[in-house]
């Protein structure tokens, strides 16, 4: 259709203009934005150097697994923690800088910008995990010790982002990570990556999720609270 | 996506006046059709909320239809001031006169209105094709009814 054809159709069944759209409109309660529409608005801001971060660990870890035969599981494994601190310091961000009042205010709250951030982020780096447990031998108990470090940090840096205020709980919240990390290296040095002992393993997963879900849990009560108060 | 409220109103209200001829009984099913949208409690935006809108606001021309006969074309339309272009929308008008109901609708709503296919399409509980085929038989039709008032 050609454009003055369109314009000309366009005239013709113009309708004449309404009386009472703005009083209407000006009445409307403000639009309930969609799940989707909310997570996509929280992609962008969460902070580029966290997907940068996480993208170079993993790939750290990727390299680690497939260049050191031996040593790449373990190795890849006393990575994760790493990945699990960047969530953590993200998802607590308006936290530890003493904005949560702040972000509760808006028009989502902080609720449901945690609960977005920790999909977004904790969806990609599953992804990411599933990729590199993909890539060395033995997927399944490969993916059983990327887990298990990776939840357990999650866990225990929510647990002091809760009770840490401040800048301090950054420092705590690596200080998990280390220590998680360093646990890894040490169940290096007594073989408890052994086939034999996996089935510690299963279940230091399922403590360490338990864990994670708990503070998950807790963490998105809390917001709930705050926002009662506030 | 959010959804621009004013061109959603002023879409659903184009389509609504063109069905019942009457700016109120437009503006009420409009008004309608986002209350009952809003009280669904489904979140404002995307085709999905136009398609739900559209389906309401037609729902309700169709029951003011049933109570009283509409004027087939308004005429209280604001006429722009060169001639040429007037004649050419008198022209017009009668042609447009002269087509369905369903007709009309399919070119308001695909040229007016500016909706993609697949909206008109659930719209009408019509398949895409058979909708892109009306919709240029609408235009022929009307192309040609034009060309007959040409003097």
């Amino acid at each position: 259709m050609k454009k003055s054809e369109r314009s000309a159709l366009c005239r013709a069944m113009e309708a004449p203009p309404p009386l009472k759209k703005r009083a209407f409109l000006r009445g409307l309660p403000a639009p309930r934005p969609s799940l989707i529409s909310v997570i996509l608005s929280q992609a962008g801001y969460i902070r580029k150097t966290t997907w940068v971060l996480s993208g170079a660990l993993f790939a750290l870890a990727l390299a680690a697994a497939l260049t050191l035969p031996a040593d790449g599981l373990w190795a890849a494994s006393a990575l994760t923690p790493f990945a699990a601190l960047l969530a953590v310091t993200e998802l607590s961000r308006s936290r530890l800088h003493g904005m949560e009042e702040l972000e509760l205010s808006t028009r989502l709250g902080l609720r449901a910008v945690a609960l977005a951030r920790m999909g977004l982020i904790g969806l990609v780096h599953l992804a990411l995990l599933v990729i590199l447990a993909a890539a060395l031998p033995e997927t399944a108990r490969a993916g059983v010790y990327l887990l298990t470090p990776y939840l357990l940090t999650d866990g225990l840096g929510l647990w002091a982002a809760r009770h840490v205020r401040g800048r301090e709980a950054v420092y705590v919240c690596g200080g998990a990570a280390v220590l998680v990390a360093g646990l890894g290296v040490a169940a290096n040095a007594m073989e408890a990556y052994a086939a034999a002992n996996f089935r510690w393993w299963l279940l230091a997963m399922v403590l360490a999720m338990a864990l994670a879900a708990a503070e998950y849990h807790t963490t998105i009560q809390k917001s709930e609270e705050l926002s009662w108060n506030f | 996506m959010s959804m621009d409220l004013e061109d959603a109103y002023d879409k659903l209200y184009r389509y609504c006046y063109h069905r019942l001829g009457s700016r109120e009984a437009a503006e009420d099913a409009v008004q309608e059709a986002f209350t009952r949208y809003l009280a669904s409690g489904r979140p404002l935006g995307g085709s999905a909320a136009m398609r739900y809108l559209y389906t309401v606001a037609r729902n309700l021309c169709t029951d003011e239809y049933r109570r009283r006969k509409p004027d087939p074309l308004p005429e209280d339309l604001p006429a722009p001031a060169d001639e040429d272009a007037r004649l050419e929308d008198m022209a017009l008008r009668d042609a447009l006169a002269k087509l369905d109901p369903d007709e009309r609708e399919l070119l308001l709503m695909r040229y007016v209105n500016q909706e993609p296919v697949s909206l008109m399409a659930a719209l009408l509980g019509q398949s895409r094709f058979t909708v892109y085929r009306r919709t240029q038989a609408a235009l022929h039709k009307l192309r040609a009814y034009m060309k007959e008032d040409e003097p």
